[in-house]
This record gives structure tokens, sequence and C-alpha cells, in this order.
């Protein structure tokens, strides 16, 4: 079943997720962020569909001390984890968007190569 | 009418109808399943709750409670849990640990329950061993004809292996990978199990003896169990302090062999045998072996009373390796000194038998104590006669006081550990016997025709003293 339809929902899914540690890294080099605050920046770029995705990633990120947080207050109700990225982190973050950058201009290249024979 | 509770989630309250409480539960609890297997899970699932109150907390304002609606709502948002995270074909990172491990878990032994005719140790084997549980309770079954140590493996078993009671046990029992797919699949299993579970009225009838057996075993284990941790305690503290004395004992006898072995502590001519470096390696070694397996038995002891191992590998492997050199020395030194031994006891007139004729006279009564002997004659003229081994003879002190024989021996207000104490045999020839003592091990027989009733055999505990009549 699975080899003659072309999943087209799951392949989107797939570029998706593995895109989005490096979303989410992108979205905290902005300064320390919290949880719902990294959901809005992805959702309104469309990049995430269900928000529990993030919660797995970012103990990842985490464990992995690309990231690290501290407890703040908030007016709104209790204290809120603010996250931001360790040293590693924004190394981890700089490589990444060399690697994207590269992948951006040769994909670039192969659709334009595409548009042409088409 | 709808009924609402209160409930506290992410630090925050709110009212929520009774069925949409019941979605949210269910929905925490199989996020919880879904990450069960993360270092962080706790974390994630409570930094999830977080996210849960602030939305709800953004809808609940109109002060409603919240509705099953709000609740469908909340999980399309975050998520079903087969969505979230490193679920799908690919999965990512966090699995990292989970992934490997998953193809084949590492089984552990429990006792199964579901399929359980007492404790559920043979169906509990057969999952662990992988093959049918007929196989394995036939041949607990036929170890009864071999001595029946299988009911004794079973019984210890029994009271040692947990029982699989939670879904995750049961998971760990087959080895699966402890995921929430599993989980769902092991509360669909034991669904299908209680529908199907209507055997015939035969096999019902046959079980049923077994069934009220395994009740009464299963309630007498549970006891046991209960009463086990305290007979342990108490067997332990007796098998400690029983090891520590004969610990105490040994370094005590090591250390008077080593030093002075021709102490008054020691009688027999252990110098005559060997000298020098052989005398001291026999000694050390023979040490060594009795020392070790009663450290094993302290150890033992301890752990009863810890209800925890206190051996350590290490030390043990250490423990065993000397006590096998020490037996090797041991065996050495034993082939080697034995002919010279043999050879002692031979010849050493310490050891030949003899015997004495003592010149007293003038008593009528006999005390006599320790293991010797002796054979009164009554109705003869006085005489005494000894028998025994030299070195037993020389110790020996018979003398007449009051008019009484008294046989002693001169050791009895000595400490002596390794003094061995053989027979006195006496003959003794009176004309009449009024008082016979005898205490201890000792013996008396009367041969002759004056006692009453003739022949007799007084022991310490038959008669301590008797009267005779003339």
């Amino acid at each position: 079943m699975d080899n003659k339809i072309f999943d087209m929902e799951n392949a989107r899914a797939q570029m998706r997720k593995s895109l989005l540690e490096y979303c989410i890294l992108l979205a905290i080099s902005q300064g320390e962020l919290y949880a719902s605050d990294i959901l809005s920046e992805l959702k309104a770029d469309n990049l995430i569909v269900v928000e529990g995705t993030l919660y797995p990633m970012l103990s990842r990120l985490k464990s992995d001390s690309l990231l690290e947080y501290s407890w703040k207050e908030s007016k709104a109700g209790p204290p809120r984890k603010y996250y931001r990225l360790t040293g590693e982190g924004k190394r981890t973050l700089e490589q990444l968007t060399l690697t994207w950058q590269e992948l951006t201009s040769s994909i670039n290249s192969l659709i334009k190569k595409y548009e042409k024979n088409n | 009418m709808k009924k609402t509770i209160n409930i506290s989630i992410g630090g925050l309250s709110f009212q929520i109808e009774e069925e949409a409480y019941a979605t949210l539960e269910k929905y925490l609890s199989e996020v919880k399943a879904r990450f069960a297997s993360y270092p962080d899970a706790g974390e994630i699932v409570s930094d999830m709750e977080d996210r849960i109150a602030e939305q709800f907390s953004a809808k609940a304002q109109t002060g409603r409670p919240i509705s099953p609606a709000m609740v469908q709502e909340l999980i399309s948002v975050m998520g079903r849990p087969d969505q979230i995270g490193e679920a799908g074909k690919n999965d990512s990172a966090p699995n990292q640990e989970a992934v490997p491990k998953a193809p084949g878990m590492p089984k552990r032994l429990f006792r199964n329950l579901d399929d359980a005719i007492l404790g559920g140790v043979c169906s509990g084997l057969a999952v662990y061993l992988g093959t049918d549980t007929a196989w394995v309770r036939l041949i607990f079954a036929l170890t009864i004809f071999f001595g029946g140590f299988g009911i004794v493996l079973y019984l210890i078993l029994w009271i040692i292996v947990p029982a699989a009671e939670t879904d995750t046990e049961k998971l760990q029992m087959r080895g699966s990978p402890i995921n929430l797919k599993n989980l769902e699949q092991t509360v669909r299993d034991r669904v299908a199990e209680i529908k199907k579970k209507d055997p015939s009225t035969v096999k019902r009838a046959l079980a049923a003896p077994f069934k009220a057996l395994g009740l009464f075993f299963r309630g007498l284990g549970r006891v046991l169990q209960s009463l086990l941790p305290v007979l342990f305690k108490i067997i332990g503290v007796g098998i400690t302090v029983v090891a520590a004395m004969a610990m105490a004992g040994l370094v005590f006898a090591a250390v008077s062999l080593l030093t002075n072995s021709g102490s008054p502590y020691v009688d027999f001519p252990l110098k005559e045998i060997a000298s020098g470096a052989v005398y001291y390696a026999a000694v050390a070694s023979a040490f060594f072996v009795a020392f070790v397996p009663i450290v094993f038995i302290l150890l033992l002891g301890t752990s009863l009373v810890a209800y925890r191992s206190t051996f350590k590998r290490m030390g043990s492997f250490m423990l065993l390796g000397l006590w096998v050199v020490a037996v090797a020395v041991f065996l050495n030194m034993a082939v080697k000194l034995a002919p010279q031994v043999e050879d002692l006891v031979k010849t050493s007139p310490y050891f030949q038998t003899a015997s004495k004729e003592y010149a007293l006279r003038d008593f009528s009564a006999l005390e006599i104590g320790g293991v010797d002997e002796a054979v009164i004659h009554p109705g003869s003229s006085f005489k005494v006669v000894a028998e025994a081994r030299q070195k037993d003879l020389d110790e020996t002190r018979i003398f007449v006081q009051n008019g009484t024989l008294k046989v002693g021996h001169e050791r009895l207000f000595k400490i002596c550990l390794f003094c061995t104490r053989g027979k006195v045999k006496l003959s003794i020839y009176a004309p009449s016997f009024d008082r016979i003592s005898a205490s201890g091990a000792s013996r008396v027989t009367s041969r002759g025709k004056n006692p009453p009733n003739g022949s007799r055999t007084f022991r310490c505990f038959q008669a301590v003293s008797f009267r005779h009549s003339r």
C-alpha cells in the first residue's frame, strides 16, 4: 500500500519535521522565549502542525545542551520557562544556517533547470 | 444539568465538565505513556500541561466550565499522542536510547498470573524461555518421581520471583518494548481474554482442585512473604553471631598454634612431627581452609539481616581464590605429614595403652567423673588397676580421701583447647561399696554377688549415688 501511493501528507510532515529543530533554534536565537512564544512564532510561518511536537524537541535540544532555560515570573499566571541558546547552540545554529544556504542554492538551481525544461 | 469537577493543571485551577475531564485525563495519560521512554518524560508532560492551562485560561474567561468540545479542540491543537514527536516512520532523536533497545529488549523473569495454576512460575518460565507452558509444567511434574526437587525449586521461585502485575511488567516479561502501542495491546488482550474465558465445564471441573490449591498456597505465600523478612533477620542474627564466634575461636587457635605449640592449650606433640616452614604452612593453610567458609557464612548472615546481598563480587572472588590456594597447600602438607603422624601414633609411648596398679586400700565409697569407666568387684580384697593410654594414665589422679576412692583428672582445672582425653578403664576390688557417685559421662558397672540385683550399670543420670545394703 505504502509503496504504491506516494503519501504526500507524510512527505510534507517529514520535510517540516526535519527542519523543525533548525527552526526552533532560529526562533530562540532572537532572545529569550517561552514555549508559547516559540509556538506562535512557528505557527505564524506555518512550520508546526500540532503543538505537542515542540515539547519533546525542546527536551532533546536541552539534553544535547544546545538550549538552556530559566524560570521567570509572569503577570498572567504561574512562572514560565524561558529558553535561550547556549554557546554550543549558537555554533550549531551557524553550522545549520550554512548548510541550509548551501541546500537552498543547490535546490534553487535544480528548480531553475526543471522550470527551463518544462 | 451537568456535573463539573475542579481540577488544577499547570498551577491554575479550572472547572471542567465530568465528561471533558475523562477525555482530558485519558489524553494526558496517553501522552505520558507516549513519552515513557524519554529521559525527561515528566518535564515534557508538565510543560505540556502548562500550555494546556494557558489555552484553557484564554478560553474559559467567560466563567463557564470547560466542555468536552473544548478538550477535543485542545487535543487537535496539541496533537494526538501518535502525531506528537517521533511517531511515524522516520523516528528521530530522543529515541536514541529507546530505539536500539526496542528489537531485543531483555526479558525479565516474572510469574505469569494470567496463565497460572498455582503461582504462575511454570508459565512465567515458559514465557522467559520462549517455550510452551505445557512442557515446563510437565518437567516440573516429572521431577516428583525423581526426588521432587522441582517442588522445592517451585516454592523457592514462587517466593523470590515477582509476579507480573502491571501492564509494564507484563511487557517486560515478554521482552516487548514499553510503548503506548504495546500497552494498548495488552489492554486489548486482557479484554479479549476476559471475553474468551469460558472454558468447557469438564475443563473447569479439572482445574477446580488446582485452583483451590492455588488459592490456598497463594494465601500461604502472602503470609510467608510478610513474615519472611522478620524470619530472615532472626536467622541472620543467629548465623552472624555463631560465625563471628567461630572466627574469634579460629583466630585464637591459629595464634596459639603459631606462637607456642607446646603451650598447655595443645597436648598433641605437634613439634615432633613438623617444624619450621612446614609447620607454619600447615597451620596457616588449615586456618584459611576453615576461615574462608566462615567469612561466607558471616556474609550470608549479614545479608539476611540487611535483607540484601552484602557480598561483593571482587572480594568474593579473592576469598575464593585464597581458599583454593589454602586447600591446595593444606592437602600438600597433609600428604607430606600423614606418614609421620601415623608413625608417631604407632610408636610414641604417648599413645600406647598401658596399665598400672595402685596400692590403695581402706575405702568403701567411689567417686568418679569425666569419661572414665569403672568396673567394681565387691566382696574381694582391695586392688585398683587402671588401664589407659600412657598419656591419660599420666594425667589421672587416683587417691583415697576419708574412706572414698576418688578418680580425677588433673586437666579438670586447666584450660586446654586441643587436648584429647582418652577413657581410663578402672577395675576396683574392695570388700564392699557403700556409696558410688558417678558424674559426667562416667560409668560404673558392678560385678559380683553382693550389690542388689546382681550385675548393674550406673550412669550419672540413673544413679548419682547409691547406698548398698549389707
